[in-house]
């Protein structure tokens, strides 16, 4: 491998991308629009659950209750119906997602110490949002119910009952439980492979349909060179990327970065030379511009987004796929970005994740050369 | 490794018994030949004869099937990126790099080749300046013009000092005058001792070469000099020149079937065992028709013909097929088109501050056959894309067919055929789905679709191959079904943008057959080409440079035009001569032409002793001196430098006041 080949190479193609600048701008503003689209999008978080309340007690306890929900941050009363049609209305139409409804005896029933039912009706054509409603509503009148006895054991001047198991729960990693903390390391590697494999995946292509392959092979160019030299520009700019999507990460989402960024951009370099020899094979395998950039979508995209892990739980998935993820290389990367983003760990954890991707890489390297023929057919 | 000490019996390339076989059809078939250093071999054939293989199979980018190459006394196979450093080869796609500069370009295939420092610096000035492309440094390659895109190439490829130059059709769609400039380099690269092997489509170019190769399915079936080729040819050639040479040749081959007549530009040449005879019997047959001609000579048969000679006859077969079964009669709408199917005024069409086309008039009377001629970007196409109604003109304005260019385009379009210098066809569809996607195109179905199907298909001889892939036809066929799908619709007019740019000289014949027989049928031919032979088969013809028109008229007028006049020199290696005889005051110009020069004078008597003198004092024999008619090339190539010399003087006075 001669350098100065490689360099020739590296230069042309460098200025192909500047020339053309309506690519380099796609490639610059892709990873933007994704992080900034999955961000605010992709959110798993249940917040501000539009709720409404049918009160039939009106009463001082009902109004104890419903200040609970006001006060959580997982529900928003939105309306106060005083019949059931408007209720069932409300969430046929998904203006609401829960309704309670509380009956006229509740008031009684609580001063008397009689256990009351509250009726919670939940929209289950959204199974997820739904089960975390029903968790976040049996916790608030959990809570209710242990503040009302709470009350009575103490106006009957007794102590209360300590409970024998106090559960002392901390969320390590991302205190905050915020989904964002973990989604945004996976859109890093969506973006990357997307943008990465696209690019690179019509260079050789591109040679092939307007002919001037045949002149390159007639020079002692090497395919070393050639494959090297065409990464070099993309590398440039799919770390660029990386840059865009981790500061809006830290700017605009608050994603904090616990490790070591340095580690973080090591590792992101080892992924993106993976995914550039990815697109660089299906070029020289496809020989045609669209068909590789369009397969390189595909096979980058999908797996990357469903089995790597990204918002999937791997765990969950049945046998045969969970087999699959590990030919993903974004599962890998995205252990590494959440290991170095939030649990802060370093190499002496992430090496096996490491090692993964190198091997990855490598083969994509030596497939590219394997089946780049610096022959005519 | 730079001093090459070989001996001169050592070749520089050398094909033994190549072959190569694509599935089962043998593409290159037991080829042998030796090129040596400082030789020019030219490989000469009919479109897919196998010259571009032969090509890539000794630039070790394809893998011979059976069979030895060496180049540089390297094998093809086991040694290739030996060979790979001494050779350059420029193949007939593209090489550069459009979005690069000139100067990029060369830089890139610099640092490809390892040439670097100081050496590097010397190779790009020297290539620069003997190409003359020092002011287009700058430029981007996609904006050169066809010539100087060739140019270019060619420099990328020296950039190293190859030993041994591999060329594939390297002046195909490049204009004469470009065309000459590349073929000095080309001699001054031989006088470098490199060795070239090249095709071409141009037989005038191969007369040049020091020995020809004629290949043809795959073998070589004659080699040697271009004289020892001539000497294959048993008949003698007379020649007679008419000014309707089409119309004889139409009656002899009538009333003397066995006689091999054809057309070479405002010539007819007659294949004949005894020249005396033939002479005195055809001359009677023309007089006794009436039909007037002039120089009726034996020739020495030139290299086209010995082509046409050799190959002409294996193509008989389709030829004949296709002549004998008439053609569904062409019938041109119920509409009478009107007496000038082309009439333009002051057409003018600008890109930015630049101007393509300026202030362009004339007219085309219907059923005329019209030649657009010019160097490549003179704003040939420009124009016929603003008369197809495709590209609105800045200023000016006229009408095609009796439509307003400006206003009725889409009437324009559907009473025209256009068929443009890119491939308009399908490659990945057959035949026969082209022509059913241009009939879908223009309207037509049913039995009306069936008919001109038909039709279409006996006129470009493609009926055995109306199930085959469009990409697997020749250039030449390809053209001829591009344009039956181009007058699927019978327009009275009918566009053809350099439609033989790049084809076997025999294809080239059969496709003006064809255009005469649409020209027969009233059909106004607008045509551009780059081939003059072919400039003399139109009625009339207009002269584009630069954006304007510098002449217009019949083929003779434009030749009587000229008031200079030609000598044709031949001698041994004449390349060698441009230079000194253009030092003579008593010589204008001197360009390559064919084998010889021709040198243009005012004075011919003055210019004769000149040469002489010259030719003596190096003792160079002279083969042959005489004045000559001019040809179109010769016109066209001294139209073209008389507006550079008047541009230039024009810029010298404006320069010091």
């Amino acid at each position: 491998m001669k350098l100065r080949r490689l360099w020739a190479i590296s230069r042309k193609e460098g200025l192909h991308i500047i020339r053309d600048w309506r690519s380099l701008v796609l490639a610059l503003v892709i990873p933007l629009i994704l992080v900034l689209l999955y961000g605010y999008a992709l959110t798993l978080d249940l917040r501000d659950v539009p709720t409404m309340v049918w009160d039939q007690s009106r009463s001082a306890e009902s109004r104890e209750l419903l200040s609970l929900f006001q006060g959580s941050p997982y529900f928003s009363l939105i309306d106060f119906p005083d019949n059931y049609r408007d209720l069932q209305t409300g969430l046929d139409r998904g203006r609401a997602m829960v309704a309670l409804i509380i009956p006229a005896d509740f008031s009684s029933r609580v001063k008397n110490g009689k256990p009351v039912q509250i009726q919670v009706i939940t929209d289950g054509s959204d199974a997820n949002t739904s089960r975390l409603a029903t968790t976040y509503v049996t916790a608030i009148s959990g809570i209710y119910g242990h503040g009302v006895s709470l009350e009575k054991v103490r106006r009957n001047g007794r102590e209360p009952i300590k409970p024998v198991v106090d559960l002392v729960i901390r969320v390590w990693y991302n205190s905050d439980l915020r989904s964002q903390n973990v989604l945004i390391p996976g859109i890093i590697a969506l973006v990357m492979i997307v943008v990465a494999a696209m690019l690179t995946s019509v260079t050789v292509a591109r040679e092939w349909e307007t002919g001037t392959m045949e002149q390159l092979i007639s020079t002692p160019l090497h395919r070393s060179e050639l494959i090297f030299g065409k990464v070099i520009p993309y590398f440039v700019i799919g770390m660029t990327d990386v840059l865009i999507a981790v500061v809006i990460g830290k700017t605009i989402f608050h994603v904090p970065i616990v490790g070591n960024s340095g580690l973080l951009f090591g590792f992101s370099a080892l992924f993106l030379s993976g995914a550039l020899f990815f697109g660089m094979t299906l070029s020289i395998v496809m020989k045609s511009q669209v068909l590789a950039s369009q397969t390189s979508i595909m096979a980058g995209f999908l797996p990357t987004l469903i089995l790597s892990g990204f918002v999937f739980a791997i765990e969950n998935m049945p046998l045969p796929l969970q087999f699959l993820t590990y030919i993903v290389p974004a599962r890998y990367f995205i252990t590494i970005l959440r290991g170095i983003y939030l649990k802060g760990i370093g190499i002496e954890i992430l090496w096996i994740e490491g090692l993964m991707l190198g091997i990855y890489t490598l083969i994509m390297v030596f497939l590219a050369h394997r089946k780049l023929k610096f022959k005519l057919e | 490794m730079k001093s090459s000490v070989e001996s001169e019996a050592t070749p520089a390339i050398r094909a033994e018994n190549l072959s190569k076989t694509f599935n089962d059809t043998i593409a290159v078939d037991k080829v042998s030949f030796d090129v040596y250093p400082g030789e020019i071999f030219g490989l000469v054939g009919p479109d897919g004869a196998g010259k571009t293989t032969t090509l890539r199979l000794l630039s070790s980018i394809l893998d011979p099937s059976s069979g030895k190459g060496a180049v540089a006394g390297f094998d093809v196979g086991s040694a290739s990126t030996k060979v790979k450093e001494q050779l350059a080869y420029m193949s007939q796609r593209f090489g550069l790099y459009l979005d690069l500069s000139v100067m990029e370009n060369i830089s890139f295939y610099a640092d490809l080749y390892g040439v670097t420092g100081s050496e590097r610096k010397e190779r790009i000035e020297e290539l620069l300046d003997f190409s003359n492309m020092r002011p287009f440094k700058k430029r981007r390659a996609g904006k050169l013009s066809g010539g100087m895109k060739q140019k270019l190439q060619l420099i990328c490829a020296l950039i190293h000092t190859p030993k041994v130059l591999l060329l594939d059709e390297p002046t195909n769609g490049v204009d004469p005058v470009s065309r000459r400039d590349f073929w000095k380099i080309l001699y001054r690269l031989l006088r470098e001792g490199v060795s070239i092997l090249v095709t071409t489509a141009y037989l005038d170019e191969a007369e040049r070469c020091d020995r020809v190769g004629l290949i043809n399915h795959g073998r070589i079936i004659a080699a040697g000099t271009p004289a020892e080729l001539k000497e294959l040819m048993d008949d003698h050639i007379l020649s007679l020149k008419s000014s309707r040479v089409r119309l004889i040749q139409h009656y002899l081959r009538e009333v003397m079937p066995d006689m091999r007549v054809n057309v070479f530009g405002d010539s007819l040449h007659l294949n004949c065992t005894d020249p005396k005879e033939t002479e005195q019997h055809v001359a009677m047959l023309l007089n006794r028709r009436g039909l007037t001609y002039s120089r009726f000579q034996e020739i020495p048969p030139s290299l086209e013909d010995v082509f046409v000679g050799l190959l002409g006859d294996d193509r008989k077969g389709t030829l004949q097929e296709s002549e004998s079964q008439p053609a569904v009669q062409l019938t041109i709408g119920k509409e009478q088109p009107p007496a000038t199917a082309v009439d333009v005024s002051h057409l003018t069409r600008r890109f930015g501050n630049f101007t393509a086309v300026n202030d362009v008039s004339f007219q085309v009377p219907a059923g005329q056959i019209f030649g657009f001629l010019g160097p490549n970007g003179a704003g040939k196409s420009t124009t016929i894309r603003m008369l197809c109604g495709l590209l609105s003109p800045s200023d000016g304005g006229g009408r095609v067919a009796g439509f307003d260019i400006s206003r009725q385009t889409e009437k324009i379009k559907q009473h025209i055929g256009y068929m443009s210098q890119k491939f308009s066809l399908y490659e990945d569809l057959t035949v026969e789905e082209n022509i059913d996607f241009y009939g879908g195109i223009y309207g037509l179905s049913g039995s009306r679709l069936q008919e001109k199907k038909e039709w279409a298909l006996h006129m470009s001889a493609l009926a055995h191959h109306r199930k085959s892939l469009t990409a697997i036809l020749s250039v030449g066929w390809k053209q001829r079904l591009a344009l039956a799908c181009a007058i699927l619709h019978e327009p009275p007019i009918i566009f053809l943008d350099e439609p033989t740019s790049g084809v076997d000289p025999v294809s080239r014949r059969r496709f003006w057959d064809l255009i005469y027989t649409m020209a027969d049928r009233g059909i106004t031919v607008f045509v551009t080409t780059h081939y003059m032979e072919e400039a003399e088969y139109c009625d009339r013809l207009c002269l584009i440079y630069r954006g304007e028109i510098i002449a217009m008229g019949s083929p003779e007028e434009l030749k009587d035009h000229q008031q200079e006049d030609i000598l044709d020199l031949r001698c041994y290696a004449p390349q060698n001569q441009v230079d000194k005889l253009l030092e003579l005051p008593e010589i204008r110009d001197v360009s390559l032409f064919g084998a010889g020069l021709h040198i243009v004078t005012t004075d011919t008597v003055a210019a004769t002793a000149a040469i002489t003198e010259t030719l003596a004092d190096q003792d160079i024999r002279i083969d042959s001196l005489q004045p000559i008619a001019p040809s179109m090339e010769d016109v066209f190539i001294s139209l073209i430098e008389e507006v550079d010399r008047n541009r230039e003087v024009g810029k010298k006075e404006e320069g010091d006041p």
